[in-house]
């Protein structure tokens, strides 16, 4: 360059040369932010790739699932596998009855301690180790009872009744039914499961409609395929519902907080739509009656063996978010339960003290230590709420070894004695 | 973010707003002063007392040798602080290791942080006014001499010489001060984070701490790979945290000394040592091998001061035998380059070659990461297992440490060197083109703004070693060096 030469900074006027500066400096910023983005997502995909096959190729995956030809699915007797859920993977088995346990075990049909059925959908099933959940937490706790966790996830009280059967028909003794009411039971008797015949079998919706935005889609490539950009979209999720903010679509069937499975004992749901936006074909209420009428055959059952049944019911987030502690859910099942119910055991007090108990620029803290991220079950310490709670009961109310005496049925008026809820 | 890193960052911003507007020197110092105690205070209540004590002896002493500079009064005042880091830092130790029942009720002592450096500062100081240094600080200024927050803790170790005319300026922090501290302190983040990011590994109980404390039976590769990956881990963390410290007191208009130069570019050992931990090699340099070494004119005098100076250096991180190995080992390496040097001198030897460079350069970087070991070892035995590893030639065909970390070590290594490679040429295109000025607007403005390009680039890499961390261990990030 000589001496008359100037460069095009220093050509311009002052004024034009700093706006146009300003220009270069906005346009080197987003091609950096280019390369940076294009960087992390291409070593992020290979990243992944290697990350998740040898996850795959780490153990015996698998769901342990079979058909049924009555409950339309189960799970296969005698089978332990590794079932990731949700980014990790816990350790899963099952007994002789075809029941999550400990371990693989054969279960003889009496024992000499009191026995406990439990019957329920995916919370009491436990999506977390054994020893995490719940049930394993309370097993642990009460070793002089025994716990068969009858609990499969999607089932409803037409699963809970069949189930209760079947074990009922192999001559597997028991003295107490726990049945954990899920909020999502509604719409699994309204529009999933139909019963095929007059003997209780049932059959699942052939379809599954799930309402997806470019926003789920996104969501859920980036978790199944990014594991480093999903940290960081999981980073800034937890830091919005930290903050209150209560929308979170994974692409797992809709906004965690609103779901159509959970809204029905808050705001008006579907009855239109099939499973699992809305509860066609029978709607809402007619689901509703659907359950309480299959939970009224499985009391009369079991009262026909003088086997006591109790209740208990808990929240889902979007409860936890948007209604209150008397939810329609809890006011349902405790008035189903007077006179028929050992114990009628609500979770939401528990769980609204926990929400209560957030700061103020924090609301949405109940969520990040009880949930498992992207997800409506309990993590590890929502299981120790419920575990506690349960327990608490257990020891109020032991559960006693019922003497062999088949047909003797007790006439309660009101709940049987001792019976009390817990708040 | 603990409360403590956040009441360290307002106490960052305060001081910033302080300096850009108040000019009075003793306004500024007593704030500064306050705010650096109010630091200390909460690591513990007992440690600023320590603290305390030690700068009003330090300052009485010095006064009175001000006054009367005698070799018996600067041995008083280095006599007490020696017994005063014995006392916190060595006794403990002892305590454990001699089964004497008086003992015992010190083996729990807790260690005041920081003494290490502060008690060096004050050393230094002693040392200076005995070799005639013209150093008159008031009590104020001595405090915050020995209690400047952004140094206090970790370094790097001041000099008086240095600092005072900074604390007497009441010139304010330039626009470039503060842009140059928040680009050091940006490095530093993100080098403490790579930091972790190797103690952890990729996955879960991978890196190299599970390396060193859970596993047994290593291979030669292994032992290798350790030692390269704590050779590295250890770098970012202390080089990191002094990037920070020296970025913070930057942003206030100050100056504090380089702590690292580029050490894994050595290709001697000597070099080595004049750019890792400088403050400390320095200082020691300066008081103990060179007073040291000019009592005799001998060889094997000069060579021994330089194997004291070397067991000093690594008994200054703790009293253990393994530290005191590690400092004989860099000392035999110091005498032996010079050996080499001396032999190079007598066959009037001068090699030039590129290839000669680079040989000297893989034989340095290879001995120095073998130091490690005995740094990093948990015991004498751990130590003695990993070196017999390295000989058995049968051990090169297997390995216990995961392959993700010999991933982690290897790929670190080579962005690192591509970082520094990056930063070089950068430099030198800017030099040429401040010769000769770039016709391209981008080029011109990119060199000269490049925080407008690095900051995406710097967000990525934060992002990219964030979520490379396992989650399940991220709570427990501890920077290593405020152990010593």
């Amino acid at each position: 360059m000589n001496a008359t030469q100037t460069s095009p900074i220093e050509s311009a006027s002052p004024g034009f040369a700093r706006r146009r500066q300003r220009r270069v400096r906005l346009v080197l910023f987003l091609l950096s932010l280019i390369v940076s983005v294009t960087g992390f997502v291409s070593f992020d995909y290979f990243y992944s790739k290697a990350i998740l096959a040898s996850a795959v190729s780490g153990g015996p995956h698998g769901f342990c699932f079979s058909r049924d030809p009555v409950r339309a699915f189960a799970f296969q007797a005698n089978c332990s596998c590794i079932r990731p859920w949700l980014g990790s993977s816990y350790t899963f088995n099952t007994n002789s009855l075809g029941f999550r346990d400990e371990r693989i075990r054969e279960v003889p049909l009496s024992d000499s301690r009191p026995r406990i059925l439990i019957l329920g959908d995916s919370a009491p099933e436990g999506m977390t180790d054994w020893q995490d959940s719940f049930i394993g937490r309370i097993a642990g706790q009460f070793p002089q009872y025994e716990f068969l966790n009858g609990s499969v996830e999607g089932y409803s009280p037409s699963n809970y009744l069949n189930t209760a059967r079947m074990v009922m028909q192999r001559g597997v003794k028991f003295d107490e039914v726990i049945v954990f009411i899920d909020v999502s039971d509604a719409q699994d008797e309204a529009a999933f499961f139909h019963d095929t015949d007059s003997s209780g079998a049932v059959a699942i919706a052939s379809g599954k409609l799930s309402k997806s935005t470019w926003y789920s889609n996104l969501r859920l490539g980036i978790n199944n395929h990014l594991l480093l950009t999903n940290e960081v979209f999981d980073f800034i999720e937890k830091e919005l519902v930290g903050f209150g903010w209560y929308h979170l679509d994974l692409g797992h069937g809709g906004n965690e907080f609103d779901l159509e499975r959970s809204a029905w004992t808050y705001r008006k749901v579907s009855d239109d739509e099939p499973y699992e936006t809305g509860y066609a074909p029978l709607g809402l209420e007619r689901g509703v009656e659907k359950e309480k009428a299959k939970m009224d055959i499985l009391w009369r059952e079991l009262k026909a063996q003088d086997i006591p049944i109790s209740v208990v019911v808990y929240p889902w987030p979007a409860q936890l978010a948007h209604d209150n502690v008397d939810s329609r859910q809890v006011r349902l099942w405790r008035d189903w339960c007077e006179g028929k119910c050992t114990r009628f055991i609500t979770l939401f007090p528990a769980f609204f003290a926990i929400k209560d108990a957030c700061p103020r620029f924090q609301p949405g803290c109940w969520y990040l230590s009880h949930f498992i991220f992207g997800d409506t079950h309990f993590n590890s310490a929502g299981d120790a709420v419920v575990a506690n709670v349960i327990e608490k009961s257990l020891t109020e109310i032991p559960p006693e070894k019922r003497q062999a005496s088949p047909g003797l049925e007790a006439a309660p008026t009101g709940l049987t004695p001792g019976a009390r809820e817990k708040r | 973010m603990s409360l403590r890193v956040l009441l360290y960052a307002g106490a960052l911003l305060l001081g910033i707003g302080v300096f850009a507007r108040v000019r009075s020197c003793r306004a500024r110092q007593a704030f500064l002063l306050v705010v650096s105690y109010a630091l200390y205070l909460t690591w513990g209540a007992w440690f600023l007392a320590v603290l305390l004590a030690s700068t009003a002896i330090n300052f009485l002493v010095g006064r009175w040798m001000r006054r009367k500079p005698s070799l018996t009064i600067l041995w008083t005042g280095l006599a007490f602080n020696l017994v005063l880091l014995g006392f916190f830092k060595y006794l403990p130790g002892i305590a454990v290791s001699v089964p004497l029942a008086s003992l015992q009720k010190f083996s729990h002592l807790a260690l005041p942080l920081g003494i290490s450096f502060w008690t060096f500062q004050a050393m230094s100081y002693l040392l200076d006014l005995y070799r005639g240094e013209e150093l008159d600080p008031s009590f104020l200024e001595f405090g915050l001499y020995m209690a400047f927050f952004p140094v206090a803790i970790s370094g790097p170790i001041c000099r008086m010489p240095d600092m005072l005319p900074q604390f007497r300026s009441g010139q304010a922090p330039s626009r470039d001060d503060r842009g140059r501290g928040l680009s050091r302190i940006a490095t530093g983040l993100l080098m403490m984070q790579v930091a972790q990011l190797l103690g952890k590994g990729i996955l879960s109980g991978q890196g190299v701490n599970a390396g060193f404390d859970q596993i047994s039976g290593w291979s030669g590769p292994d032992v290798w790979c350790l030692a390269l990956g704590y050779g590295l881990q250890v770098f970012f963390d202390f080089a990191g945290y002094s990037h920070i410290a020296i970025g913070a007191a930057r942003m206030m208009g100050f100056t504090v000394p380089e702590n690292f130069a580029r050490p894994f570019t050595s290709t001697t050992p000597s070099i080595f040592w004049t750019r890792w931990h400088m403050s400390l090699s320095f200082w020691i340099r300066d008081y103990v091998f060179l007073p040291l070494a000019m009592l005799r004119r001998q060889e094997w005098w000069r060579k021994f001061c330089l194997l004291v100076a070397m067991v000093l250096f690594g008994v200054w991180h703790r009293g253990t035998l393994l530290f005191v190995l590690f400092g004989c080992y860099h000392g035999v390496l110091l005498i032996l380059h010079r050996q080499t040097q001396q032999a190079e001198r007598k066959l009037n030897w001068q090699p030039t070659a590129r290839a000669w460079t680079v040989w000297s350069w893989i034989v340095t970087m290879a001995l120095v990461n073998l130091g490690w070991i005995l740094f990093r070892a948990g015991s004498l035995s751990q130590a003695g297992e990993m070196f017999s590893a390295l000989l058995l030639p049968t051990s090169y065909s297997r390995h216990a440490v995961s392959f993700s970390l010999y991933g982690l070590v290897l790929g670190l290594a080579l962005a690192y060197a591509g970082a520094l490679y990056a930063i070089d040429t950068l430099d030198a295109y800017a030099e040429r083109t401040a010769a000769a000025p770039s016709r391209s607007e981008f080029i011109a403005v990119g060199l000269r703004d490049r925080w407008v390009w690095i900051a995406p680039l710097w967000t990525t890499a934060c992002l990219l070693v964030l979520t490379l961390m396992p989650h399940q261990t991220r709570a427990a990030n501890v920077f290593m060096y405020r152990f010593f």
